[in-house]
């Protein structure tokens, strides 16, 4: 949440996720390397520049690839939480390590010679009407563009600057640049490879990617659908003994907006479902220490205004909420962002209020 | 749901049921993307052999042509393209030697019988050999062929990059013969025999504006075949070339 800004605020399951993210990116150019000396050693050795080039291009596609699936995965089962806590740093190295793929590319090939790198490597004598001769090159120089854009902006201080919409914008983004990380790889090495490997484990990075967004995608418009009868201005969200205290549900309304309907000690509350942050389903959060909280960083607010705890200054809109025969009722029209409500009393059938 | 249900918040301790997952899944993922970096490494193509040797300076003693490129054929009929450091043709320093007997200097790159010099830096790279200059064998054939294969800059595919061919290396290939390395066409015949043939224009002169535009890629190349020394040559102009599907 946003008091100030630091360039990280650390704690101990950052330093253990960075920790992880480096040993298993040092460990993963390691084997390649290692496996591509011992396997193609002289005379049929690989120069050492296009190895460890080689070793860091396949390092980012799988990167991409688990930085795309840590989101659907995270909405299918909230083990997968810890991974998306600190998915950002995942995606700063990813980065780095396709920027190292491409500065060598930049250099090793494009450099030596007569032309400028970027003139050698970018504008070439290629045709882009033809499989054989499309410059492939320009492919994954636009994605790393894109990547690039979006780690400079990945800090908080971006994201509250930007407004989370623009941030977000530009964040999914990064669906565009794997459909040209893809093509990059399709239209390039699978065009000079021979083995089989290369491109089945592309097929099946595209299939888990596309198959567990739609699953998780189908899950969500699914929990949509769960019809909302609307009564003068009033929505009914659910029945009042199906919630359980300190836990949440997402509830949606007509035209898709969603609202986080949760029960604490004192009542029903609800306010909008999407976190000021990076718009997590606060739906699918928990209350923690008294507040609502947001599953994917943990963003907190008050359960009455929809606000963060000093010094903290996040505010949601809040809904008022009604309870009718044993019923939730949700008012349709949203409360200014951080106005108190007051929670809707539940009384039990063993006669206990909360 | 129960009150208890564990949930993940990264600033606080970590509930078990998390921990224990992924106490079991990150050494499944661990070994699964390491058995993954290890096959595809093993996977990647054979890069040929190469031999790029910059570790000695070999000398050769021959007679030093400059069209098509500047090479020199020693007294065993054997060519060796010469080359400067980088990606840059000898055409400059070759030139006052043409037609002459003459010793080069350089490091030495080797694959499949095909020779290179990578010229030494200094004046005495090439330096004027004594006696008369002995005549070289240079054969303009007749004979019309059409081939398929690769069009390579000859000194990568040698050795200098490994591997020195295929659509990854393109942009280098092109970069290597617009600075002057000559450009050699890797041939298959139906029995798998390789052919390396150096491209020549139509006039015998240097063909590299001819090959810019489609190198690295599968091409069809119509042209005369012909020699110089012991490699074999083939003349082309700019509608020798055609793309084709593999």
């Amino acid at each position: 949440m946003t008091a100030s800004y630091r360039w990280v605020q650390w704690n101990k399951h950052k330093r253990v996720y960075d920790l992880t993210i480096g040993i298993a990116c040092l460990a993963f150019l390691g084997v390649f390397v290692g496996v591509g000396m011992a396997t193609h050693g002289a005379p049929s050795d690989i120069s050492p520049p296009l190895l460890v080039l080689r070793g860091l291009a396949v390092l980012a596609v799988v990167l991409l690839h688990v930085i795309l699936l840590i989101g659907p995965l995270a909405r299918l089962s909230d083990r997968f939480a810890p991974l998306l806590y600190n998915r950002r740093h995942l995606g700063v190295t990813f980065f780095f390590v396709a920027l190292g793929h491409g500065l060598i590319a930049f250099l090793y090939y494009g450099g030596f010679g007569v032309r400028n790198p970027a003139s050698a490597v970018l504008d070439g004598y290629s045709s882009f009407g033809s499989i054989s001769g499309f410059p492939f090159e320009i492919l994954g120089f636009l994605a790393l563009l894109i990547f690039f854009v979006m780690a400079a902006t990945s800090h908080d201080f971006w994201l509250a600057n930007l407004t989370p919409r623009v941030w977000k914008a530009i964040h999914m983004g990064v669906y565009v640049a794997y459909a040209l990380v893809v093509l990059h790889v399709v239209l390039g090495a699978l065009q000079s490879e021979r083995s089989p490997v290369f491109a089945v484990s592309l097929v099946v990075g595209i299939a888990l990617v596309v198959t567990l967004h739609t699953v998780a995608g189908w899950r969500e418009w699914r929990r949509d659908r769960l019809g909302i009868a609307s009564d003068a201005g009033w929505i009914d969200a659910c029945a009042a003994d199906e919630l359980v205290v300190d836990e949440g549900r997402v509830v949606a309304l007509e035209g898709g907006e969603r609202i986080a309907v949760f029960r604490t000690d004192e009542g029903v509350i609800a306010m909008t479902n999407t976190c000021s942050h990076q718009g997590g389903p606060l739906g699918e959060g928990k209350i923690v220490g008294g507040c609502v909280t947001c599953p994917w960083h943990g963003y907190q607010y008050r359960p009455n205004d929809g606000q963060s705890p000093p010094p903290y200054t996040e505010k949601l809109p809040t809904y008022n909420v009604r309870i009718v025969d044993g019923r939730v009722q949700i008012q349709s029209e949203a409360n200014e962002a951080g106005a108190l409500t007051t929670p809707a009393r539940v009384i039990d059938s063993e006669g206990a209020a909360g | 749901m129960s009150k208890d249900r564990a949930f993940y918040v990264g600033y606080l301790p970590m509930p078990r049921r998390h921990m224990v997952f992924l106490w079991i899944a990150a050494p499944l993922v661990a070994g699964a993307l390491g058995a993954l970096a290890g096959v595809m490494s093993a996977s990647q193509r054979d890069p040929g052999d190469g031999v790029w040797d910059t570790g000695s300076v070999v000398l050769v003693e021959g007679t030093m042509l400059v069209e098509p490129y500047p090479l020199v054929i020693d007294d065993g009929g054997a060519t060796h393209l010469l080359v400067e450091i980088t990606k840059t043709g000898a055409d400059e320093r070759a030139a006052p030697f043409a037609g002459s007997r003459v010793t080069v200097s350089g490091y030495s790159l080797e694959r499949d019988g095909r020779r290179m010099l990578e010229l030494v830096d200094g004046d005495d790279a090439i330096v004027r050999g004594e006696g008369a200059s002995r005549a070289v064998a240079v054969e303009a054939g007749a004979e019309t062929v059409t081939l398929r294969g690769e069009i390579l800059d000859s000194k990568c595919y040698l050795g200098a990059m490994k591997p020195g061919d295929g659509k990854g290396h393109k942009a280098c290939a092109t970069l290597c013969v617009t600075g002057g390395i000559p450009p050699l066409l890797l041939s298959w015949d139906p029995d798998g025999t390789v052919r390396h043939l150096l491209l020549v224009d139509a006039d015998g002169g240097s063909a590299r504006e001819v090959v810019q535009a489609l190198m690295g890629e599968p091409v069809a190349v119509t042209g005369r075949l012909g020699r110089i020394g012991d490699i074999e040559t083939l003349a082309i102009d700019a509608t020798s070339i055609e793309r084709y599907s593999p």
